[in-house]
């Protein structure tokens, strides 16, 4: 008996000795942070696009590399992972306001572990041939040039099915308290993308009345962007009361499960990131034959990038190495066809992919795409007045989830980081995570507890104190 | 040679350090945590934040009352259960003893998860009804930890005493009252601490189950955690501590089972 | 009982039964179909199983799983075993504090016990690593291997130890050769808990750990929040729920054999 356990005690450390020993060979390692289901992953025949890539890298310079990639599911997630020194990453994919937070901490020098390299773009020959005009701009004037490479990038809205809800309703974010819809809606469980709707609701007069100032798109966007990240202590409690407002009518919060829930019919509307729209519309048809749109609701429509950046003591080459190979249009496209979002990449190649995908002959629409493909293709796309163009029919559906007509893109706002006001909106998150029952409620079936407590421990000691009363009882009669 | 002699008492020295360097050290970490901010000056700010506003206050009261519930339902299923098991009537108790142990050998995530598939399926969804698809997933997962104590006090049940109630006249339910459940008591309390503080700090369940609308003490602790506010969770923890230790100060003279899960094997 | 009564019993004790297994069962069920949900039944197939043994991620995260509950097991049962003997034979006023130090993380909410860990390994700046995770697994699974020794400590007849000394031995060989031998099953029962504690542990487990180091808790947890479970998940429930029942069965007929050897 004896023997056979210690054996056993030995057979577990000399596995956990190996496994000290397996993971310390020198080989040189890449230590890639990104969201789940975010690359192209590969299947039998194909290796992984990371893999292509360290085979790439050995091609070229004769030298093994090997990728640690590990997944993330919020920015929150990976933010803690960074804050706690948990693990170390050469490369990380954080959204845009977690960058702007990430470019504070480098320049103010605040947080060690949130600091950031910079980017050397005369390595990046990709990012400079290939990035739509429209993401260059947008980075330089969000401050985010030499600290993040985009990735991908889309808009915030809703997938819906169209034969359970009206079309009509879904241009507003109105559609997550309406009665018509109960339990048929989930929300992201992110208090970033809650805040839109939210916010939605606290201004949706002024937002409504800004169209009619005829201000030009970057005017427009910087004006929504203002009203929608308002932080001022009375905008965070009214978008509070709006989401416990909402609580009751949808049927719940979700991190990744809203684009799988929609396709299996467990619910009709659901607050979605467009590639994960994307992703869905086309599950949706492949496998059940089920039709489903999206809509950027037009009263708080929202922009959302997603950028690589090189924590401080990364391996900068390495990194510059693979961002750059991410940029290669051919990859992009890769990536793009795999997980559904799209890339910030453009060029022939992508254009290429978009013709394909969503090209039809007499299609009913005509989208113009100049403002994202516009310096980035050869001369043959371009139509006689200078316009990059596609005939499709699939607006409102995959196609507008991935390439958002212009007006929707240039005046979608970008979300800004709560900056000092963190505390006090996790605040109302935190009260608005908390139940949805009335106080009083509460404190009713409180007290009934306490006094059914109280009531058993009598019951319970009533034969003791009895009998020690008679002892007192017969004890002073014995006086 | 050492001049020091060896006696057996110095084994407990590695096992002494490893305890205060990580249970006793940390705790008190969590502690200057909970009255610092971020800057590592000490205050009350968290604390007051913390009872400051109804979110904490509703979620320890819901903590509570889910608790509660979920150690009375347990109670009322498990004691029957334990009672029939153990008596003497049962046939083969040990193997159906371990037949209601089985199902903790599967992955407690997975179960969890498990059983809102289903629930889902027959049609109560966490969505509509989260607070029963929560107690129900509550329930199923702590049940055990019920009959398991219960179980072990009636196989030590002297059954002469209760022959003798029934011999002397008492009718069966006063020999149930004034019998058989003080008998059983110190199994009953260790049951119910196995339960109660537990359902108040999990926060698996409630998530996977309640499709996180309803929040516990567990998940505020999550939650506050996640989103980087450690100062706020460890405030929320140091509550937690208290809690138990007002448990474990209630339940003190009664005389306890040994631990559950030291049962289980 | 009366006969009523214990008709009754049988019928209550199997409803409860057959409702603690319904998930497992159900999803033991839907094993042998390819659908993507329970409750759909695409045709009867083994086809999961393969496709398990198949899935490379999936394979790593169980063997994971195993490494850290054998790893943690090993750990606590050497430093338990150590502690009960040294607490067992420590002065009272010792004794007493050792015991007090042994409840914490049994009676704490493993979420304060996880958070404290967190704390700690930020605040001295380690790096979350397998050892981390280690050593969660250890504070969670070693004051039970105490418990579990510790009633047969007491059993023992300290006699025997102090004859030993008497006629000769030197001290680290009598605790080898009477003391250990005499408290085996505790250890043994130790080392079992402290593995079945390990393998469901989710909590300290997603605190602790690197975060490129999954176990099935974790993995299972992250496709929890994507919708409802993956179909080889099924499998692997089914998988495991044989070899628990296989493993318990052997346990069961290896002691009943014992005892009617010791009769």
């Amino acid at each position: 008996m004896m023997k056979r356990f210690l054996s056993l005690l030995l057979l577990s450390v000399l596995v956990l000795g190996c496994f000290s020993a397996c993971g310390s060979e020198s080989e040189r390692v890449l230590r890639v942070y990104n969201w789940q289901d975010y690359i192209d992953e590969g299947d039998d025949e194909t290796p992984s696009v990371l893999d292509a890539w360290a085979e790439d890298y050995y091609a070229r310079t004769g030298e093994k590399v090997r990728v640690q990639y590990d997944t993330f599911e919020t920015n929150e997630t990976m933010l803690n992972t960074l804050k706690t020194g948990k693990s170390q990453y050469d490369l990380v994919c954080p959204s845009d306001y977690v960058i702007q937070k990430m470019i504070a901490a480098t320049e103010n020098g605040t947080d060690d572990n949130l600091a950031l390299e910079k980017f050397d773009y005369s390595k990046l020959e990709n990012y400079t041939n290939y990035a739509s005009p429209y993401i260059k701009q947008v980075f330089g004037e969000n401050g985010f040039d030499g600290y993040a490479v985009g990735y991908m990038w889309g808009t915030v809205g809703i997938i819906y099915n169209p034969e359970y809800v009206d079309e009509e309703d879904t241009k507003s974010w109105e559609i997550m308290w309406n009665p018509k819809y109960q339990n048929r809606i989930t929300l992201k469980d992110s208090v970033r993308d809650a805040y839109i709707p939210a916010m939605s609701a606290v201004y949706r007069e002024q937002i409504l009345a800004l169209d009619g100032l005829g201000l030009s798109s970057a005017e427009y966007r910087k004006r929504l962007g203002d009203l929608m990240n308002s932080t001022a202590s009375e905008d965070i409690d009214a978008a509070g009361e709006a989401l416990k407002s909402m609580k009751d009518n949808i049927y719940g919060l979700e991190v990744d499960s809203g684009k799988t829930d929609i396709v299996a019919g467990k619910i009709h509307i659901n607050q979605a990131w467009s590639g994960d729209a994307a992703y869905a519309i086309y599950e949706a048809e492949e496998t059940a034959g089920v039709q489903l749109n999206f809509s950027v609701p037009e009263d708080g429509g929202s922009v959302w990038f997603d950028g690589w950046v090189m924590p401080k003591g990364a391996d900068t080459e390495l990194a510059h190495d693979l961002v750059n190979y991410l940029c290669a249009p051919e990859v992009a496209v890769r990536n793009m066809d795999y997980i559904g979002y799209t890339s910030i990449v453009a060029g022939d190649e992508v254009f290429d992919y978009v013709l394909e995908s969503y090209s039809a002959e007499d299609g009913e629409h005509t989208v113009d795409l100049t403002y994202y493909f516009n310096g980035t293709l050869s001369e043959d796309y371009y139509s006689e007045d200078g316009k990059i163009l596609v005939q499709t029919d699939e607006v409102g559906r995959m196609f507008s989830a991935q390439y958002p007509e212009e007006s929707v893109a240039l005046r979608g706002f970008i979300m800004r980081d709560f900056g000092n006001k963190n505390e006090e909106v996790l605040t109302m998150w935190a009260g608005f995570k908390s139940n949805n029952i009335a106080p009083e409620i509460l404190i009713a079936i409180f007290s009934v507890i306490i006094l059914g407590a109280v009531a058993v421990f009598l019951w319970f000691t009533k034969p003791k104190r009895d009998s020690a009363r008679r002892r007192k009882e017969w004890l002073a009669k014995q006086k | 040679m050492s001049k020091i002699k060896f006696t057996r008492k110095w084994l407990a020295l590695p096992y002494a350090l490893f305890m205060i360097l990580f249970v006793v050290i940390p705790l008190f970490l969590i502690l200057a945590y909970a009255f610092t901010d971020a800057e590592g000056n000490f205050t009350f700010n968290n604390l007051l934040t913390f009872f400051g506003n109804g979110s904490s206050i509703n979620t320890i009261l819901v903590s509570f009352i889910i608790g509660v519930a979920n150690t009375v339902i347990c109670l009322l299923i498990g004691y029957p259960v334990a009672y029939f098991l153990a008596h003497r009537d049962m046939k083969m108790p040990a193997v159906m003893m371990l037949l209601f142990i089985m199902p903790m050998w599967i992955n407690f995530v997975l179960r969890t998860a498990a059983s809102r598939d289903l629930l889902f399926w027959i049609g109560i969804n966490g969505g509509e009804y989260p607070y029963l698809a929560t107690m129900i997933g509550m329930v199923y997962n702590y049940l055990p930890f019920v009959i398991l104590p219960l179980y072990t006090t009636m196989t030590k049940l002297d059954y002469s005493q209760i022959e003798a109630a029934s011999d002397l006249g008492a009718r069966p339910r006063q020999t149930f009252t004034k019998v058989i459940l003080p008998m059983t008591a110190p199994g009953i309390v260790s049951a119910a601490t196995m339960v109660f503080m537990p359902t108040m700090s999990s926060f698996v369940i409630s998530d996977v189950m309640g499709e996180r609308k309803l929040s516990l003490i567990g998940n505020s602790i999550q939650l506050y955690f996640d989103q980087g506010l450690w100062h706020m969770g460890s405030i929320v923890a140091v509550v937690m501590l208290l809690l138990i230790a007002i448990g474990m100060f209630a339940t003190k003279n009664v005389q306890k089972e040994d631990d559950v899960r030291g049962t289980m094997l | 009982m009366k006969k009523a009564t214990r008709i009754f019993a049988r019928i209550f004790v199997w409803t409860m039964l057959v409702l603690m297994y319904a998930p497992i069962l159900v999803l033991m069920v839907f094993s042998f179909t390819e659908a993507d949900t329970i409750g759909v039944w695409n045709g009867f197939s083994f086809g999961l199983y393969p496709q398990l043994f198949q899935d490379e991620e999936l394979v790593t995260v169980v063997l994971n799983t195993i490494l850290v509950a054998l790893a943690s097991a090993a750990v606590s049962t050497v430093l338990g075993t150590m502690g009960a003997i040294g607490i067992h034979y420590s002065r009272r006023r010792m004794k007493a504090a050792l015991e007090g130090v042994s409840q914490i993380p049994v009676m704490n909410a493993e979420i304060v016990t996880a958070l404290s860990l967190t704390v700690l390994f930020v605040y001295f700046g380690i790096q979350f690593n397998f050892i981390t995770l280690l050593i969660g697994h250890v504070v969670l699974t070693l004051p039970f291997v105490v418990l579990s020794i510790n009633p047969k400590l007491q059993q023992m007849d300290p006699n025997i130890y102090e004859a030993a000394l008497d006629l000769g031995a030197r001290p680290s060989h009598a605790l080898r050769r009477i003391i250990l031998p005499q408290i085996m099953p505790g250890i043994f029962s130790g080392f079992l808990l402290s593995v079945t504690l390990s393998l469901d542990d989710y909590i300290i487990t997603a605190f602790t750990r690197d975060t490129s180091f999954s176990t099935l808790s974790t993995y299972v947890y992250g496709a929890t929040a994507k919708g409802a479970l993956p179909p080889t998940l099924r499998a692997l429930t089914t998988v495991i729920f044989v070899f628990a029942l296989v493993l318990l069965i052997v346990i069961n007929i290896r002691s009943h054999r014992k005892k009617e050897a010791a009769r």
